[in-house]
């Protein structure tokens, strides 16, 4: 081998060409002559020893792990970062560069990955007065920096799909893009999540729980475990707090489904939580709680296999068959896998194991169950026994032998102790606890996602809505109330005297009725005539409908609220809606209609106000009545979110027709959002939602001007109410003639 | 009309559950009208029938329908060719010649029609038959009888307090899952492990009630698909006729029941 001239002035580089070029020459599919003609223009481009160092030493290694010659597509990318702002992440990239090809191990992958850097530079570059790209991208070294790691928990696809994401959200906020790219914010988390291959957590929640209430009768709530950087695949799941912390995705493993490998994880511990008994563990070394929490496992299952045989194939699919004999105990520590020993053994009695103390162990554990004489204190006898008996000088050595024996479908059985000292607090898995204290300021939070009209997605999580209790108030100017619209309500009497006996249904055959059915008569006159049995059921009548309607009536809270209604009154929009709500209310009461009253306002997207007034089983009583004397106004009009947690709630009533019915005074405005369409269409679209739950939406806007966007959210449903002062009367007619 | 051809000729299998015979039996002694409520397909139709068998008295069964009318239960005048005749319908028949009158599922009829059964309900037992001018006292053998499930129909439905507050009721529910076992062994022949089987699923089937489902499988579901597995129909065919699409169209739910029927052991995932 003869090791050509370098033309680089670099000395560093001079000094590690000729190791360099002999690992080249070693490497397969590398263009030589390529090799070092790029190494000579990276160095012509003026930017230090640092790229083209990492050019030459990085080059051999990455062609070897992709497998075929990519020196030009690699080439072709620094290329293209020289020639934009951010030819100083050109070193970082080619360093990254062989873990992130371990990631992908095939020319296309990385070819797709180039493609994702290119956009990345390209959009994240800041520009200044819009003439040209000056600023470098903040996210692309984070980008870079995290590529690997990011490969390790979704595929380029989702990656090119999460990060066009952040591109869009955050192009022109840097310290924004900084926090989405390293994975810090909640949204980037929940954006990547959605992009996981496999089966989601979050697609079948609704199935699951399904699974745990009609199984074991028991009420389970799920959450994703997040996904972090340092944790790509967190394994297994925990019980906290009544909420089962789960993998966010599981592939098909042992031809079983990742549905069914979740189905396999609650009822292991639907298990516990049906049969195990806390004890406590306070002077228990970690080797003896690992023991006897294997025989609690065991023991559960067991019983849950009496009641559902099916379940043994499931568990035995998805345990680890560890090789007997294969742990050297004189030499490495064989803990984990003595107890996947005893664990299968117990599972699958067919399985052959030759350590005799684990049979034994077996064989009174078996005797245990069917004496029915267990229970988790049985366990801990068991387990602290078999832990004395099998232990081994090896137990402690620092090498543990680990292969096969991970039994990822079991918890961690932290429910199952109970610690009388709290020095060890389990890790807190999530990102923010709610604190008791928090949901006393702010009510109990959800998260809903936000349409984006310009990228045609939903921003998952976007917004945080904050659901309380209105606080209360004298209610004497309420009841006043009544007294001063007499006259309207008098009105109103009339139309709802009139709502009640009109539109009716016809009921045909009947034996006696109010009019007489032709058709029928004249078949039944043509029966008697031909001397045939006849149907003397000929007459009709009429019954009227009956109604069946749920009502969320749901108010813009937001500051302009406290607008006088005109120079002269001192009354506020808020007075006056008021009074308008305790008028429909009467009405509503009168016809007896399902109706909640709920108030909202916000401020940016991480608050979201949202106030019960009146709940559906409440009656409009003395402390509805203080709630509503209580109701203020201020901050902004964040609509989509408001309406879809009032369809949510709505839904739930068992009533045939459901409306929500939306009192505002201006147009979905919000302080973090410079453009006003998109929160318009975001409620367009939480209409669409709801139509699509079968709820009917309605807005009564106080808004002069509101023509355009009130017709593009509620289509034809909405009416604006010029004459502010008519409120009182015009909102029950609009309901009342709603619901005719 | 021979009443005697109202009567139950097999003796009917029923199991029962708690003391509900001897109860029934004490109310028939006073004549006592009496209501059975609970869930669809859990016994109530058969534990009439039991009752009539055992006390060898007739019974008339009425399936009520919201375009009953009272007509349909007490008579109408018909016309033929000859002019009109009276035909007594099958409320008056029992009335008439002392059978138990069975009127199912009442709260489907139409309110009027409920209230007709008031006077023959308290203590004057008779029947006007205001079209034809006749007062027909009942005989000494007839009871009334109605099933109500207070489950799924909808609060506008119920039954008014004046109509319920005539009779003396007995609580019907899913038997307990041995009995019901046995039910079903009974009724088909299946094996007892099969039976156990379909009463575990039956029973997750139940918890889902008010999550999405009105009503749980039902007995009366178990036998059918007893009756298809028996036949060698294929598990998972027999349920997903017999068990998961009668009760619902909720993929959830259905998929829930599957799960259950995997879990039992009797159908492969």
């Amino acid at each position: 081998m003869e090791i050509p001239v370098l033309n680089c002035s670099f000395e560093e580089v001079q000094n590690i060409w000729q190791d360099s070029y002999a690992n080249a020459y070693k490497t397969k599919n590398l263009n030589l002559q390529k090799y070092q003609q790029y190494a000579e223009q990276i160095a012509a481009f003026g930017r230090g020893a640092d790229p083209v160092l990492s050019f030459i030493s990085e080059i051999p290694q990455i062609v070897r792990i992709i497998g075929e010659n990519i020196s030009d597509l690699v080439f072709n990318l620094i290329l293209f970062l020289q020639k934009s702002p951010n030819s100083k992440s050109i070193a970082l990239f080619l360093q990254h560069l062989p873990a992130i090809s371990r990631c992908l191990e095939s020319p296309l992958l990385l070819k797709n990955y180039l493609k994702i850097l290119r956009i990345l530079s390209d959009k994240t570059s800041v520009s200044v007065h819009g003439i040209h790209s000056t600023h470098p991208s903040v996210a692309l070294p984070v980008f870079i920096e995290n590529s690997a790691k990011l490969l390790k928990i979704v595929n380029v696809d989702g990656l090119k799909k999460w990060a066009e994401y952040g591109i869009l959200y955050f192009k022109d906020n840097p310290e924004h893009q900084t926090d989405f790219f390293s994975l810090k914010t909640s949204d980037s988390k929940s954006m990547l999540q959605r992009q996981r291959a496999g089966t989601l957590l979050i697609n079948i929640e609704n199935s699951l729980q399904k699974y745990a209430k009609s199984l074991w009768d028991i009420k389970l709530n799920f959450r994703p475990q997040p996904v972090t950087l340092t944790k790509a695949n967190p394994a297994g799941c925990f019980l906290d707090d009544g909420t089962l912390f789960m993998p966010d995705s599981y592939d098909t493993k042992n031809n079983i489904s990742g549905k069914n490998r979740y189905f396999a994880q609650i009822c292991h511990i639907s298990s516990h939580i049906k049969w195990t008994k806390q004890v406590v563990g306070d002077n228990l070394s970690p080797m003896q709680r690992f023991f006897i929490e294997l025989f609690e496992d065991s023991r559960v299952e067991y019983l849950a296999m009496q009641k559902y045989p099916g379940l043994r194939y499931l568990w035995q699919k998805l345990h680890p068959v560890p090789i007997d004999n294969d742990c050297d105990d004189k030499n490495i520590s064989c803990v984990r896998h003595r107890m996947a020993q005893l664990s299968y053994k117990i599972l699958n009695s067919d399985y052959k194991c030759s350590n005799q103390i684990i049979n034994e162990y077996v064989d009174k554990f078996l005797k245990m169950m069917q004496t029915g004489e267990h229970s988790t204190a049985k366990c801990l006898k068991i387990g602290l026994d078999f832990t004395i008996k099998a232990q081994l000088k090896s137990d402690s050595y620092s090498q543990v032998y680990f292969k096969n024996t991970l039994i990822d479908y079991r918890d961690d059985n932290r429910t199952m102790w109970l610690f009388h000292e709290e020095n060890d607090e389990p890790e807190d898995m999530m990102e923010r606890k709610t604190t008791d204290e928090d949901k006393k300021t702010y009510g109990i939070p959800y998260l809903y996602d936000e349409w984006d009209y310009i990228a045609k997605i939903f921003k998952p999580d976007w917004v945080t809505l904050y659901e309380s209790k209105y606080a209360e108030a004298n209610s004497d100017k309420i009841n006043n109330i009544l007294l001063k619209h007499k006259k309207t309500t008098n009105k109103l009497k009339k139309l709802l005297d009139s709502l009640k006996p009109q539109n009716h249904k016809r009921l045909r055959y009947q034996e006696d009725g109010t009019e007489l059915d032709t058709d029928i008569a004249i078949g039944s006159y043509i029966d008697y005539k031909s001397g045939i049995e006849i149907d003397n059921r000929i007459n009709a009548n009429t019954t009227p409908y009956e109604r069946d309607i749920a009502l969320s009536l749901l108010l813009d809270l937001s500051a302009s609220g406290n607008n006088k209604i005109n120079k002269k009154s001192s009354q506020t929009i808020l007075n006056l809606l008021q009074e308008a709500i305790v008028i429909l209310s009467w009405a509503i009461e009168q016809l007896q209609d399902n109706f909640a009253i709920a108030g909202f306002n916000s401020n940016g997207r991480h608050f979201v106000g949202y106030y019960h007034i009146k709940g559906y089983s409440e009656k409009f009583d003395d402390s509805v009545k203080k709630r509503l004397s209580a109701m203020r106004a201020g901050l902004s009009t964040r609509m989509g979110a408001a309406m879809r947690h009032s369809g949510n709630i709505l839904q739930n009533q068992k009533n045939d027709k459901k409306i929500v019915l939306i009192l505002t005074d201006g147009e979905p405005a919000d302080i973090d959002v410079k453009d006003q369409n998109l929160l318009i269409e975001d409620a367009k679209q939480a209409r669409i939602e709801l139509q699509q739950k079968n709820i009917f939406t309605y807005c009564i806007n106080l808004d002069k001007k509101s023509d355009q966007y009130v017709k593009r959210i509620f289509l034809k449903n909405y009416a604006i109410i010029d004459d502010i002062l008519t409120l009182p009367e015009k909102l029950a007619q609009i309901f009342l003639k709603l619901t005719k | 009309m021979n009443i005697t051809d109202c009567k139950i000729k097999d003796k009917p299998f029923y199991y029962n559950q708690n003391n509900e015979s001897s109860l029934y039996e004490a109310a028939y002694g006073k004549k006592m009208p009496m209501m059975l409520k609970g869930p669809t397909g859990c016994g109530k139709s058969r534990f009439v029938e039991h009752m009539a068998y055992s006390l060898n008295k007739p019974l008339i069964t009425v399936a009520c329908n919201e375009d009953m009318t009272a007509s349909d239960l007490i008579g109408r005048f018909l016309l033929d060719k000859d002019g009109t005749r009276w035909v007594d319908g099958p409320l008056t028949n029992a009335v008439r010649y002392g059978a138990i009158c069975y009127l199912d599922e009442i709260v489907e009829a139409r309110a009027d029609t409920t209230v007709i059964i008031h006077p023959l309900t308290d203590y004057r037992r008779m029947l006007p038959l205001d079209k034809k001018g006749e007062l027909i006292e009942a005989h000494k053998d007839f009871q009334l009888v109605i099933s109500y499930n207070p489950g799924y129909q909808s609060l506008m439905k119920d039954l008014k307090q004046s109509t319920k507050q005539r009779f003396v009721c007995l609580d019907f529910d899913y038997p307990k899952s041995a009995i019901e076992a046995k039910i079903i062994i009974k009724e088909t022949g299946i094996s007892q492990d099969i039976a156990d089987k379909l009463v575990q699923i039956a029973a997750a089937s139940r918890n889902l009630k008010g999550h999405g489902l009105d009503e749980g499988i039902s007995t009366r579901l178990l036998v059918y698909c007893a009756t298809l597995l028996k036949q060698n129909i294929n598990p998972k065919d027999a349920i997903k006729m017999s068990l998961i699409s009668p009760i619902t169209d909720d993929k959830d739910i259905k998929d829930a029941i599957e799960k259950a029927a995997f879990a039992t052991g009797l159908i492969d995932s």
